[in-house]
């Protein structure tokens, strides 16, 4: 196994990229799921299709950092959309975000169709940020995924406090100073990023899977949050790692063009999901017999 | 062809279009009143894990088998949601974002494995392929009528005829399941076959539109005909009527960009939500805020008013120097709101400007102000008689209600406190 991971500088630099973004996505997913907006991830993430597709009409480039930028920005103009009509209107939190979710993943289609029929050059792999495949990732990708893994990292690293808070007490929070619609744009705006460093490798429908299932796992060990904030990177970074692994361990023969490295991720985060659902020691299934089995 | 200049079976795509997004319109009203609309988003996902279980167990691409496997996968779905919400163990939106994700990304797998060398790629699954129905038809009487067209209408008719057979539990179970299971009626059995209904509906309609974009079609027009009724009924109504005006509107305009018809459809649906939330007349956004600016002019006016008065009052007893406008603008709030009320004033002609530009009450306006100033004064009298409020506390909560006391009002309390002046001795005008 380390013979085929190790052998080429680009496959370990892969693999520590993919493994740096699970961490990342793990910390920042968990923050969202406290604050029970785990699904404001799925929004985002399908809302940076369009804007994907926008920078890439604009500029005519592929450079990722350039159409990362287009992902942040429609991502949190979603999020902005489903809060200002949460707090405007009467529609729910569930519906607006299905609204915004829906109709701007139906932009990024009918744009990245667009795309594909136009002469524009160069165009090639526009198609593989929806699903996500490690292996078209180019070097200059990497350095912007690690790049924006470790500044997601630092950021939740150094706002921990108040991002606790905001979970927990935001009122209590605003009193001591905190302002919570200040902290919210910042845990939209790492939100975002995290998405948009994950296109590549994972995706834009699966990114959302590394935002809620690691923190939905370590949710199920601990109370403690920042074990459950260790718990949730570790996690993150071991589903990335495995999954990566597995895609390319597997090789790619002319009639199988291998198994895509975003869902193989997925599919072993939700493995953990599994035991931990099973044996998590402070709210999983067995342990709910064990305590509490009698008085129900 | 025909007045639009539309070939039979671009008609045909329009039409398999509308009863899609009717067939999708109705069960959405009760997702999204029963908070869940996420959960179309969940099924619509976990299908595709579905089909391609369904084509790795049978090795065939025939439809029957893999829309079973896709219903299959969306019960999966519902049931393990419904479970876990009974658990408690998670919140339903994080088991939700944590099944229908796995779901997808093990669809994903297979079909990129398996299912590779057969042309079924998640691609199409995202698109949907509306543009292709007509492909695909079957002769009845002498009319090749798109199958998903005969498929989607079966589903909208048991739609139509369940929900009207079952409205009033559907409804009890929707806004209220504790009163439900009170009055008798099987709230988790209700709400268990309507998202089967709901499962059905998706299968159904994503070989039409793709796999997220039947999101839309179950969200959009719900929210934007919530905008525009207030009774269930004409919610429902309105929100099938605004699923059947997207489909020719979304089809002309991917005709003319060249992008899916599904797409399409979504964006127009978005743009119709969007005309709803801002345009609605009661709870439109632009609406709400005409309303609010209207409310603002009214309030500065009768302040205008009450200072024209007061300055009356007082010039019958000692020389004042004129009001100007001048003078208005800095003593209110917004030197604009200030101007265009006084306009406002002068056009209704309760105001006169003199030559040398000083503001004068006309008998009209007088009339206006001395109502202004009458429930103005009474409140005084009310809150110092009654709550005994000392005489500097009584101005600010006065200058807030005199815009709200109508006439009647007026006449109970004068009634009630039976005098002539208010507590700083002025005169109560009458």
């Amino acid at each position: 196994m380390n013979l085929l991971l190790l052998d080429s500088y680009n496959s370990r630099i892969v693999l520590v990229s993919t493994m740096l973004l699970g961490m990342a996505s793990g910390i920042v997913g968990l923050f969202t799921l406290l604050r029970r907006r785990s699904l404001i991830g799925d929004c985002v993430a399908h809302a940076s299709l369009p804007g994907i597709c926008t920078a890439f009409l604009m500029f005519h480039t592929r450079d990722f950092f350039v159409l990362s930028l287009g992902a942040i920005f429609s991502g949190l103009l979603s999020a902005w959309l489903v809060s200002a009509l949460c707090a405007r209107t009467k529609i729910k939190e569930d519906a607006a975000t299905a609204l915004a979710l829906s109709t701007f993943f139906a932009g990024g289609l009918a744009l990245s169709k667009m795309i594909q029929t136009s002469p524009i050059g160069n165009k090639a792999g526009i198609e593989s940020y929806i699903f996500g495949n490690a292996s078209t990732i180019i070097q200059q990708d990497l350095y912007v995924i690690v790049g924006v893994s470790l500044f997601c990292i630092s950021v939740i690293g150094l706002m921990f406090k108040e991002f606790v808070i905001l979970c927990f007490d935001q009122n209590f929070g605003a009193s001591q100073g905190f302002s919570p619609l200040l902290l919210d744009l910042i845990l939209m705006t790492i939100l975002c990023f995290c998405t948009a460093a994950g296109l590549p490798a994972v995706g834009a429908v699966l990114i959302v899977a590394l935002l809620i299932i690691p923190p939905a796992s370590a949710r199920l060990w601990t109370d403690n949050i920042r074990y459950m904030a260790a718990l949730s990177a570790l996690f993150g970074m071991l589903s990335a790692l495995i999954g990566t692994a597995i895609s390319a361990l597997i090789p790619s023969s002319p009639s199988f063009s291998g198994l895509p490295t975003g869902p193989l991720i997925v599919l072993t985060a939700a493995c953990f999901f599994i035991v931990s659902l099973l044996f998590g020691t402070s709210h999983g299934l067995l342990h709910r017999l064990n305590t509490k089995g009698g008085m129900r | 062809m025909n007045a639009l200049g539309l070939a039979p079976e671009e008609l045909w795509v329009i039409a398999t279009c509308m009863v899609c997004g009717l067939a999708c319109a109705i069960p959405g009203v009760f997702l999204m009143l029963s908070r869940s609309s996420l959960l179309a988003d969940g099924i619509a996902h976990a299908t595709l894990a579905g089909i391609g279980m369904a084509f790795l167990i049978f090795k065939s691409r025939n439809p029957a088998l893999l829309t079973a496997g896709a219903f299959f996968a969306g019960l999966i779905t519902v049931f393990f949601i419904v479970g876990i919400q009974k658990t408690r163990v998670l919140k339903p939106d994080t088991a939700l974002g944590v099944v229908f994700t796995s779901l997808f990304a093990l669809g994903v797998v297979i079909i990129s494995t398996v299912a590779h060398d057969v042309d079924l790629d998640p691609g199409c699954v995202l698109y949907g392929l509306a543009e292709f129905v007509p492909f695909d038809s079957r002769n009845i009487y002498g009319i090749e009528v798109p199958k998903a067209f005969l498929s989607l209408t079966t589903v909208l008719c048991l739609t139509v005829i369940g929900y009207t057979l079952f409205w009033k539990e559907l409804v009890i179970t929707t806004f209220d399941p504790v009163v439900a299971k009170i009055q008798g009626v099987p709230a988790l059995a209700v709400r268990l076959i309507f998202l089967v209904s709901v499962t059905i509906t998706v299968v159904v309609s994503f070989e039409v539109v793709g796999s997220i974009l039947v999101v839309a079609l179950l969200v959009a027009p719900a929210i934007g005909a919530s905008m525009l009724s207030r009774s269930l009924i004409g919610i429902t109504l309105l929100s099938g009527f605004l699923a059947v005006v997207a489909a020719p509107i979304g089809y002309l305009s991917a005709l003319h960009t060249n992008t899916p018809v599904a797409s399409m459809m979504g964006i127009t649906l978005g743009i119709l939500c969007a005309l709803a939330i801002t345009l609605a007349p009661s709870r439109g956004l632009a609406s709400l805020a005409i309303r609010r600016a209207l409310l603002r002019l009214r309030i500065t006016e009768d302040d205008i008013l009450g200072i024209l008065f007061r300055w009356h009052e007082a010039s019958s007893k000692i020389p004042t120097i004129p009001i100007k406008p001048t003078f208005i603008k800095s003593a209110l709030q917004s030197k604009t709101r200030a101007s265009i009320a006084l306009r406002t004033l002068q056009w209704k002609g309760s105001i006169l400007v003199a030559r040398d530009s000083s503001l004068r009450l006309t008998e009209q306006g007088l009339v206006e102000a001395k109502a202004l100033i009458r429930s103005h004064r009474l409140w005084e009298t009310y809150l110092a008689k009654h709550l005994g409020l000392a005489p500097d506390h009584l101005h600010d909560p006065s200058e807030r209600t005199e815009h709200y006391i109508g006439r009647a009002l007026a006449r109970d309390i004068a009634e009630e406190v039976a005098s002539d002046t208010d507590p700083h001795g002025r005169d109560i005008p009458s």
